[in-house]
């Protein structure tokens, strides 16, 4: 199949939700003609436009689907029962078979499915339960589908978990964090979000694949808050609530009310880790995000540190759970607290701005995997963040009177000293051996 | 403001206060304007106990081994070195900010510190050779008392005959030596044995001389060997020039007005000049008058003044700067040895070498030992996993010493800085380029070479040679050389800036050339003598002396 032609028609299905009122637009400018499939006429707050034209559907109704789909070339499929709704199932699972039946009596051969990462998640809710049910039946119908799976997503419009966080930080006295705070995502400008939807329209390669979509910058959710209080100008203490209560409240309230404030789906996503990797995406069709902190700076005007403000990417559970690992693998003792408060200190003062890399997440999950790693980066990549931070405490742990017999131990006599360097050599080496697989490994999973 | 002396002398540093002591003596009001930034934070942390002692019971360590900032913890970048430790560090502090300098690959770093760069000066202190001075421009027969009176000013130990007083040039006022440490005994030993043939190499090893005193100096205390002169200087026992300026200070017709920089100057007359400099406190721009002015802020922070205030803007003037590299090494006779721990930190032995056999080019090492500069600087060096680095630093590191090797430069077309004005139409910055030609660069590996062959024979294994950055020994010189003829950015053998009448050079500007030696007593000889010759000009007073 060639590419879609500008002069194609495309349906966006759920036009009126979060990612679709920024799509209709950017597709719009593109020169593509659009039809907004939206379930209600309030839900279209799109300005007229010669090539616009609204249309009525509901994806739990077949026969709407395909009145929908005369005359259109392509599907940018949004629409979603997001937040474990009775019919997440009918909407998401149901709505993907009749959407797939509809383009196949009208005709329609192209669709770009915008799914979720959460769907890579081991422990699923409903939410990302119904969506993998549907990215099944989307690859497996014989259509021409990309599919597309966004970390978390930012725009102007203040929505999503985004959003949340910011009306959060605006109007909370502190803010609610789920678990530690310590999962990872990689917020994704909307704009991105957008112009992936139309690169993947026009590239065939995208075709039967299917590719993460994340920023530039995978950060802790913790620092996410950390950075957007920093770009409010508020300074707010944040509350961890452990995942089990948090788990029990979203069972409840899900049970209780229609739209509940947080679901099932929510402490799930935010307490699992998933890899995500936009090398696919960069490749095959030159997405290229913004980085975070730029992207923050758009959606929230320019960013002014607030005097007394911890610098973003630094939050102090993290820190101390680093330094105690680090201080356990140089020495085998963890550091006092207060050696471990002065590596959260020169952290501060001297990574601010570097965000969590890839092999320090890996450490900190593995702790086990933390000597292979720091051998595979010294030969692989000497100036990465993991070296660096460990270099930072044992620059601490030097510093300390509680150190000195271990640093200022005098050398043995020079048979055992050559037998005891030797030895240390053989162990790097195996390090280095087991390492370097280990190093590509979690290089990967970002 | 308008504010009046016979001289203003520009900087605090080893040329500024040696340059203003004759003057002072002579009775003439100097005014010092300077930025003078101080350490106020560090020194009087660091308690004045061995290293070991320090260690093991001072819990607030961190504070001046890491810094509060945590700049003691170099993050990838060697930079100027190790040595530069946190109560180093004020020696540099707001430079980058207030004397912009734009630069692909040298490391320019300039001081705007009370005592200048010399207050983080390495204290090795050898004369020039009648040569060496011919090849920087300066008459060796005038200089010879001058390095006398300022050795004996600021206090400089060693030995008055050992094999280095071939390859130096003479001084009589000298301290004792002061105790060499385990390591260097060992090597020196070693060299005694090998000497003969060492000698027709043209190698020759000897005890460094060093501005630290082995006797009491007027308040300075002798040295105490605590093994903590790269964190402290306690007694004052290291030369420093802030230790100058205090007691500068004492005379009357003395002014020292910190917290000023100089941005240009103008002759008013053949027997005045007027010079702008921007108060930091407040940010105004003040005005101060004098007879003479006699500018020692440094090779590159005079070379900003003389070029703004001349409008030659975008006019190349020539820089050298010694290139210089670090060789680590395993002494690996001193294995199963304890190094004794009573030593100073300072460098305990100098090799020269003669390459061309004539004292023309010698190329000049400086050996330390590693000890008190703390093992996790090292361990970004060894491609392993840290914990295995660590123990393998901590058990080679009592064993491991380093020769510093510097070699001589001369101008080069490739090699010069210019004043740019910033395109926003205010300020300007100071341009650096640097490239060492093929040539340089295949001579300074041969000599490196044949360093490392000496160092082998004298019981060290070379790990490997570090080159530093261009431009991180930090010594700079030759932009208004001193030459005989009458060209117009260059100055006079006394100094004087062509084409003024008023203005001095006495900094490393003014050196045509730097040999591998190191210039700073030289600096502060050749001030001295610039300082008494002004003061001859200006003492007898009430009719305008002519320049020279």
């Amino acid at each position: 199949m060639s590419p879609i032609p500008i002069t194609s028609t495309i349906l966006v299905t759920g036009a009126g939700g979060f990612i679709g009122r920024s799509t209709v637009p950017s597709l719009l400018a593109h020169g593509y003609r659009v039809k907004a499939m939206v379930r209600r006429a309030g839900q279209a707050p799109f300005e007229s436009h010669p090539r616009l034209a609204v249309v009525r559907a509901d994806m739990r109704d077949a026969d709407s689907l395909t009145a929908a789909l005369q005359q259109v070339t392509a599907v940018v499929h949004l629409a979603a029962a997001k937040s474990d709704e009775k019919d997440s199932e009918d909407v998401n699972v149901g709505g993907a078979r009749r959407l797939v039946e509809a383009c196949q009596r009208a005709g329609c051969r192209r669709l770009i499915n915008i799914s979720t990462l959460s769907t890579k998640i081991a422990r699923q809710g409903a939410y990302a339960r119904t969506k993998s049910e549907a990215d099944r039946m989307f690859r497996e119908s014989g259509l021409a589908v990309t599919t597309l799976l966004p970390s978390v997503v930012y725009g102007e419009e203040l929505d999503g978990v985004f959003g949340t966080i910011v009306k959060f930080v605006q109007q909370l006295p502190v803010v609610p964090v789920l678990g530690n705070g310590q999962w990872i995502s990689a917020p994704v400008y909307m704009g991105d979000v957008c112009d992936a939807i139309i690169a993947c329209l026009e590239r065939d390669v995208t075709i039967g694949r299917t590719y993460d979509l994340g920023g530039a910058d995978p950060v802790r959710f913790s620092t996410l808050i950390d950075k957007i209080s920093g770009a409010l100008g508020i300074r707010r203490r944040k509350i961890f609530i452990p995942f089990s209560v948090a788990l029990a409240v979203a069972q409840v309230v899900t049970r209780l009310l229609p739209k509940p404030p947080i679901t099932i789906s929510n402490v799930l996503g935010s307490n699992q880790d998933v890899e995500i990797d936009i090398d696919p995406a960069r490749r095959d069709f030159g997405f290229n995000p913004i980085d975070l902190d730029g992207g923050i700076r758009r959606v929230l005007g320019p960013q002014t540190p607030v005097a007394g403000a911890p610098p973003t990417g630094m939050d102090d559970a993290a820190l101390g759970r680093e330094a105690r690992l680090f201080g356990r693998y140089l020495l085998g003792v963890g550091p006092s607290d207060e050696l471990a408060a002065r590596y959260a200190a020169a952290n501060r003062a001297l990574l601010a701005g570097e965000l969590v890399g890839p092999e320090v997440a890996y450490a900190l999950r593995h702790p086990s995997a933390l000597p292979f790693l720091d051998a595979a980066c010294a030969l692989l990549n000497p100036a990465s963040l993991l070296r660096k931070k460990i270099l930072i405490m044992t620059a601490v742990l030097e510093a300390s009177p509680a150190h000195t017999d271990f640093f200022l131990k005098p050398p043995p006599a020079p048979v055992a000293m050559l037998l005891g360097l030797a030895w240390q050599g053989i162990r790097a080496a195996a390090k280095v051996a087991l390492g370097l697989p280990l190093y590509l490994v979690a290089r990967r999973a970002k | 403001m308008n504010d009046s002396s016979d001289i203003i002398v520009v900087g605090s540093g080893a040329s500024g206060v040696h340059v203003a002591w004759p003057l002072v003596e002579a009775g003439l009001t100097v005014t010092m304007l300077d930025t003078g930034v101080r350490d106020e934070v560090y020194e009087p942390l660091v308690p004045a106990r061995p290293y070991t002692e320090v260690r093991c019971a001072d819990a607030r360590q961190h504070r001046y081994l890491l810094g509060d900032n945590f700049e003691g913890i170099p993050l990838g970048q060697l930079g100027a070195g190790p040595q530069l430790t946190p109560p180093r560090q004020f020696v540099f502090r707001h430079a980058e900010a207030l004397t912009p300098t734009r630069s692909p690959e040298f490391e320019a770093v300039e001081s705007l510190a009370l005592g200048g760069l010399a207050g983080a000066w390495g204290a090795v202190s050898f004369p020039y050779l009648d040569g060496e001075l011919r090849q920087t421009g300066l008459p060796a027969n005038q200089l010879r008392k001058h390095y006398e009176t300022v050795a004996r000013r600021i206090g400089v130990s060693g030995d008055r005959s050992d094999d280095l007083s071939r390859v130096r040039g003479p001084l009589e006022a000298l301290q004792p030596p002061l105790l060499l440490d385990s390591h260097a005994e060992q090597i020196l030993a070693r060299y005694e044995r090998k000497r003969d043939a060492l000698h027709r190499a043209g190698c020759y090893v000897g005890q460094t001389l060093l501005a630290a005193l082995t006797r009491d100096l007027g308040e300075r205390k002798a040295h105490t060997y605590y093994d903590m002169d790269f964190w402290s200087n306690a007694g004052g026992s290291v030369y420093r020039p802030a230790l100058s300026v205090k007691d500068l200070g004492r005379s009357a017709n003395f002014r020292y007005r910190p917290s000023y920089l100089v941005e240009t100057f103008a002759e008013s007359s053949a027997d005045a000049v007027r010079v702008r400099a921007r108060s930091l406190a407040s940010n105004r721009v003040e005005e101060f008058e004098a007879r003479r002015l006699i500018l020692a802020a440094g090779a590159l922070g005079t070379t900003r003044i003389v070029l703004r205030s001349l409008g030659q803007y975008d006019v190349r003037v020539p820089l050298t700067s010694n290139p210089h590299s670090y060789i680590p090494c395993v002494h690996y006779r001193s294995l199963g040895r304890m190094p004794r721990e009573r030593r100073h930190s300072l460098a305990q032995l100098t090799m020269v070498f003669d390459p061309t056999g004539d004292r023309e080019h010698l190329v000049q090492s400086q050996l330390y030992s590693y000890g008190s500069l703390m093992l996790f600087r090292l361990l970004q060096e060894l491609p392993l996993p840290y914990r295995e680095s660590l123990r393998i630093m901590r058990a080679l590191v009592p064993h491991m010493v380093i020769w510093v090797v510097q070699h001589e430069d001369r101008p080069s077309p490739d090699k010069y800085c210019a004043l740019r004005r910033n395109r926003e139409g205010t300020g300007d910055y100071l341009e650096v380029v640097y490239h060492l030609s093929p040539e340089s660069q295949r001579t300074r590996r041969a000599n490196e070479k044949r360093m490392a062959g000496f160092v082998r024979q004298l019981g060290c294994l070379p790990i490997r040679t570090v080159n530093t950055p261009d431009g991180s020994s930090i010594h700079y010189a030759g932009q208004f050389p001193a030459t005989v003829a009458d060209k117009p950015l260059s100055t006079t053998v006394n100094g004087r800036l062509r084409p003024t009448r008023t203005v001095y050079l006495a900094d490393g500007s003014a050196f045509a050339y730097v040999p591998a030696k190191g210039l700073t007593l030289t600096l502060m000889a050749n001030a001295n003598r610039l300082g008494e010759h002004v003061a001859q000009a200006l003492k007898p007073t009430g009719s305008a002396p002519a320049p020279s």
